[in-house]
């Protein structure tokens, strides 16, 4: 589904990235952890061609991709229904509906982001996500500056949706319980020395999450086997 | 919201009020009392020879308008996306920016003759600099947060530029228009007075040269009277459709 072989990608001749290979599947979720500055970022905007300049190549069957934001990044000027209508592309006018059904917002079709809160906005832009049932969904720290039960919330909402529709997720995050909780596969990306390790973490098939009791369990195992890629980077 | 409207109706009152009794105590035909400026207002309306005037000045304002706003967006489009037409437009603009309005008319009915396409180019180039200024202002405002959103999901260029682009400018847009409107207005009469032989620019030297300050102040109250009707039935509805998310 996608493949990734990042040889390098600089910014004014500083390396950020350096050898990244992985590759994914559709009903995967993998996430990308480190510290703030380490590329997790970057990385995401390669794979999603919003920058195009690095060494390597990039190569994904997904006609289509959703990705959700640090920030619900919705048009103040129109309306939920046409916040997601405008990114639209398959015509099936009753999906903008279902969806949002789905995460409890129908209600909401005709009103701005301006009278939405916080939690209700970034539903709204899962539903953005997902409107084209696309076959790679990215998340760039999407749960980042809410509290814990809407990030909760929101955590299943995401995980109802890749349920329905089997995408391959990469999620980007700096919170090692939140990855290990949702994903299948982690990949660690360290700071100025770049170290990628794959680790599968849950064997599920499908999208599962995690109960906080199996997730610490895994997290002490986890610290131990890789004491230094985590060694006061998170 | 209604005390407001009590207010701008009772300041409206005061004025006149107060210009009449200046008027009184002044008793002069260099300061004509409100009465008799709408008796001559009614006069120059009945004879039909205000609205000839008044029309052919609105049509130059509304060409001069509809000319100046679409290059002065393009090319506000332009310099503030592109640093190289930026750098290379920049001296000509801020040349444009402090050219005395004057200047720029006496030099256009020189080359181009004392006609309609003179007087009206002469307003366009003081107008277009301030456009593109404004523009270029709010082009550096845009949110590149928002176009990235256009750019994963692949919009088309049409949605990007008039859903994703164009809607952060409105205020910007608005706001050169509404001073633009204003500054056409009073640069179109200086243009009247200098090089035509029509229009209200021209009727207000005439009355000048008579000392006829009744019927200047007249002229002025019909035009005042548009201004008004421009603001309340076209800016302020589009502002409102423009604004209902805010």
């Amino acid at each position: 589904m996608l493949n990734i072989d990042i040889r390098s990608k600089k910014y004014s001749e500083k390396n950020i990235l350096q050898n990244i290979q992985f590759s994914l599947k559709e009903g995967t979720f993998l996430s990308i952890i480190g510290p703030s500055g380490c590329g997790k970022t970057t990385l995401l905007k390669l794979i999603s061609s919003l920058d195009i300049d690095f060494e390597g190549s990039i190569n994904m069957d997904a006609k289509s991709i959703g990705m959700m934001f640090q920030e619900p990044r919705l048009l103040p000027w129109l309306t939920v229904r046409e916040n997601i209508a405008v990114v639209k592309k398959i015509a099936a006018p009753e999906a903008i509906k279902e969806l949002l059904r789905m995460v409890g917002l129908e209600h909401t079709l005709d009103m701005y982001p301006k009278n939405l809160s916080g939690g209700m906005a970034r539903r709204v832009s899962l539903v953005r996500a997902f409107i084209n049932r696309p076959k790679l969904i990215l998340l760039d720290e999407p749960f980042v500056s809410l509290d814990k039960p809407t990030s909760l919330a929101l955590q299943n909402d995401l995980m109802l949706f890749c349920k329905s529709f089997n995408p391959a997720v990469i999620l980007v995050t700096h919170d090692l319980d939140e990855a290990i909780a949702l994903s299948q596969k982690i990949l660690f990306l360290g700071g100025e020395v770049t170290e990628e390790v794959m680790t599968h973490v849950n064997d599920h098939n499908g999208f599962e999450t995690l109960e906080p009791s199996q997730v610490q369990m895994i997290k002490e195992n986890l610290l131990s086997l890789y004491p230094n890629i985590l060694e006061g980077k998170l | 919201m209604n005390n407001l409207l009590y207010l701008r109706i009772g300041s409206v009152f005061f004025l006149i009020a107060l210009w009449h009794l200046t008027a009184f105590f002044a008793d002069s035909p260099l300061f004509p009392a409100p009465l008799s400026v709408l008796r001559s207002l009614i006069e120059h309306i009945s004879s039909g020879e205000l609205l000839h005037h008044l029309g052919i000045t609105l049509y130059r304002v509304a060409m001069i308008f509809l000319i100046a706003m679409p290059i002065g967006i393009a090319f506000g489009l332009l310099m503030g996306n592109f640093k190289k037409i930026d750098a290379a437009l920049d001296t000509l603009l801020v040349l444009g920016l402090n050219m005395p309005a004057l200047v720029v008319i006496m030099l256009c009915y020189i080359w181009f003759g004392l006609n309609d396409v003179a007087a009206i180019l002469a307003v366009v180039i003081n107008k277009v600099p301030m456009v593109i200024v404004n523009i270029r202002e709010g082009v550096k405002a845009i949110d590149t947060k928002l176009l990235e959103v256009a750019c994963i999901y692949k919009v088309s260029r049409y949605r990007l530029l008039f859903t994703f682009y164009i809607p952060q400018l409105y205020p910007y847009i608005i706001a050169s228009a509404r001073n633009g409107l204003s500054l056409i207005w009073k640069i179109v009469l200086v243009v009247e007075l200098l090089g035509r032989s029509d229009g209200i620019g021209f009727q207000l030297s005439m009355f000048f040269q008579f000392f006829d300050i009744t019927s200047i102040l007249a002229y002025s109250f019909s035009f005042i009277v548009i201004i008004i009707f421009i603001e309340n039935f076209i800016f302020r509805p589009i502002e409102v459709r423009i604004a209902k998310w805010r």
